[in-house]
């Protein structure tokens, strides 16, 4: 049995500077320098996702947008208790990404242009790439989650990305595989069961 | 069902394919609190949430001016009253709020014309209050956001051990009222079973009673059928048209004894009738047939009863060789071949 480099801290990046928990109680409070951080270091990945599943640049880049505005809005709905912020944060982009292509909620518009010259002007307005070492810890993180994947067999990988990026039901990807419902679901549990084992979140079930 | 058979239904709900009733089945059951079944689901969660990591795979790069559009929609927001709280400060719920201006918010007293001297001194001074009235407040609406997030937490946990301790007395009612029911009726079934015993009780001493009767009827039924056996043999022996009789009589030793001998020579059967003998100690009574010539045939052996009666019969020996006398004699034991003891009771034979 083979296995990946498993993930340091769990599902959260180490903290560098600060933790993700820690920005994320600031951004409750309304500490836009914590949002700033927050946007630096999950910008990559949720515009990632958000491209994998809508497919279109300016939808994603909305998407982008309002999924960092709502973690801004209604940052105090985070609960620590119920997992890592960067999950909540793909789970949210996944949410919202996914919404958008079954034709939810529209493109949105507030009529800030006023507002984002003004800021361009103050210097706020350029695009803060992710500072290398934090670039660096999230794609091995992406890279030892693709290592994982990749040592699933082929059905359970494929119905995990069907289900997650396509966003289909169940039903709907056992139609698209031609394969019984639930055969598809016991390959999405073996999947999760089997991903976890190798990431070594958590003793083997075997 | 445990936790451990939930784990199937967890992995399910986690990426949110498990379907009623199971999904509110398993909400149901962490609302009431489970830690372990939350554990699961955050870690399910947690894993699922990772297959998105595989989309950072350098193909796309996050626009620019992405984070300034975020920026504008973030300051656009706080613009204008009451459009967004975190501007300002909240001092009551989400909805409704009261939203005071904070330091940069009240950076809009820089427009003011106020003189020289005193007058910039007078200004500096109400900048420096606005300033720390503004933090305080800031702190102090931090402390109060903080506290009403923690009341909400309590507050559900509250509303959650509630909710538990409601069903939990719910439970315990049940299980009394149930105990209360269980109860009656072991009460009742243990009063039939004393009864049932005490009639079981009753019936065994009637059946040990009956059957006592019963022995001593069949023990009187077996004495009668002896007994009638007896006469019937006496009534036929009487009947018989070659019926031999002796009178044996008592002896010096014994001289109330009698006996009487029925010789049947019809049905070839013989019959001796004792009375006053005495019981022998030890010892029993010998009938013997004495011949012509002088022998000594032993017929049998008896004993008497408390009056000294007995009785003994047999078949008459065939030949029958003329007889002389017939006496009874007392003997050791069975098996005498010659008369050992006293002679008890003779007769002759004419």
């Amino acid at each position: 049995m083979s296995h990946v480099a498993p993930l340091k801290g769990g599902t959260s990046l180490p903290p560098q500077g600060e933790d993700d928990f820690s920005l994320m109680e600031k951004i409750a409070l309304g500490d836009r320098s914590a949002m700033d951080l927050l946007y630096r270091r999950y910008s990559p990945v949720v515009f990632s996702i958000c491209m994998r599943i809508v497919g279109d640049q300016g939808i994603a880049e909305d998407l982008l947008i309002d999924v960092f505005f709502e973690l801004w809005r209604k940052g105090e709905r985070y609960d620590p208790a119920r997992g890592a912020p960067l999950t909540y944060i793909t789970t949210l982009a996944r949410s919202r990404a996914i919404d958008r292509k079954r034709g939810k909620g529209g493109r949105w518009n507030t009529g800030a242009e006023g507002a984002i010259e003004r800021m361009a002007d103050a210097g706020f307005g350029e695009d803060p790439a992710p500072t290398p070492p934090q670039s660096s810890m999230l794609n091995e993180q992406a890279g030892a989650v693709r290592k994982a994947l990749s040592h699933l067999e082929e059905d359970h990988r494929a119905t995990l990305e069907l289900s997650y990026f396509e966003g289909l039901s169940h039903s709907q990807i056992a139609t698209k595989l031609g394969k019984p419902l639930g055969t598809v679901k016991t390959h999405i549990r073996m999947g999760i069961i089997r991903m976890r084992e190798l990431l070594r979140m958590e003793p083997s079930r075997d | 069902m445990d936790c451990k058979e939930r784990q199937d239904d967890i992995l399910l709900y986690a990426i949110g394919a498990l379907e009623e009733p199971e999904r509110s089945r398993l909400r149901a059951h962490m609302a009431m609190g489970c830690p372990e079944c939350a554990g699961q689901v955050s870690q399910a969660e947690a894993t699922w949430s990772l297959v998105g990591l595989t989309a950072l795979d350098g193909k796309w790069a996050v626009p620019a001016g992405a984070k300034a559009a975020l920026d504008a929609r973030i300051e656009g927001s706080t613009e204008g009253v009451g459009s967004d709280e975190k501007h300002g400060l909240r001092l009551a719920g989400e909805r409704g709020a009261l939203v005071l201006p904070t330091a940069a918010g009240a950076g809009g007293v820089r427009g003011g014309k106020v003189g020289a001297g005193w007058g910039r001194v007078l200004l500096a001074a109400c900048l420096a209050v606005g300033v720390t009235a503004g933090a305080s407040w800031l702190t102090l609406g931090s402390a109060m956001q903080r506290a009403e997030r923690e009341a909400g937490g309590l507050r559900a946990e509250v509303s959650a051990v509630r909710g538990a301790q409601k069903m939990a007395e719910d439970e315990l009612k049940l299980a009394l009222t149930m105990q209360e029911e269980s109860d009656e009726k072991l009460a009742t079934a243990t009063a039939a079973v004393e009864q049932f015993k005490a009639k079981l009780a009753e019936a065994e001493t009637q059946l040990t009673s009956l059957k006592s009767r019963s022995d001593a009827l069949d023990e009187m039924v077996v004495s009668l059928r002896t007994d009638l056996t007896a006469t019937r043999a006496v009534a036929e022996m009487l009947y018989s048209k070659q019926l031999l009789t002796l009178d044996l009589k008592g002896q010096p030793g014994q001289p109330e004894a009698q006996a009487r001998l029925l010789v049947d020579l019809q049905n070839k059967i013989w019959k001796l009738y004792a009375t006053d003998l005495k019981p022998l100690d030890g010892r029993v009574y010998e009938f013997w047939l004495i011949t012509a010539d002088g022998a000594k045939v032993p017929m049998g052996n008896f004993t008497v009863d408390a009056k000294g009666q007995g009785t003994l019969n047999g078949i008459v020996p065939d030949p029958l060789p003329k007889l002389a006398a017939a006496a009874v004699s007392d003997e050791p034991g069975p098996g005498a071949t010659e008369p050992t003891g006293t002679l008890h009771v003779i007769g002759q034979f004419q």
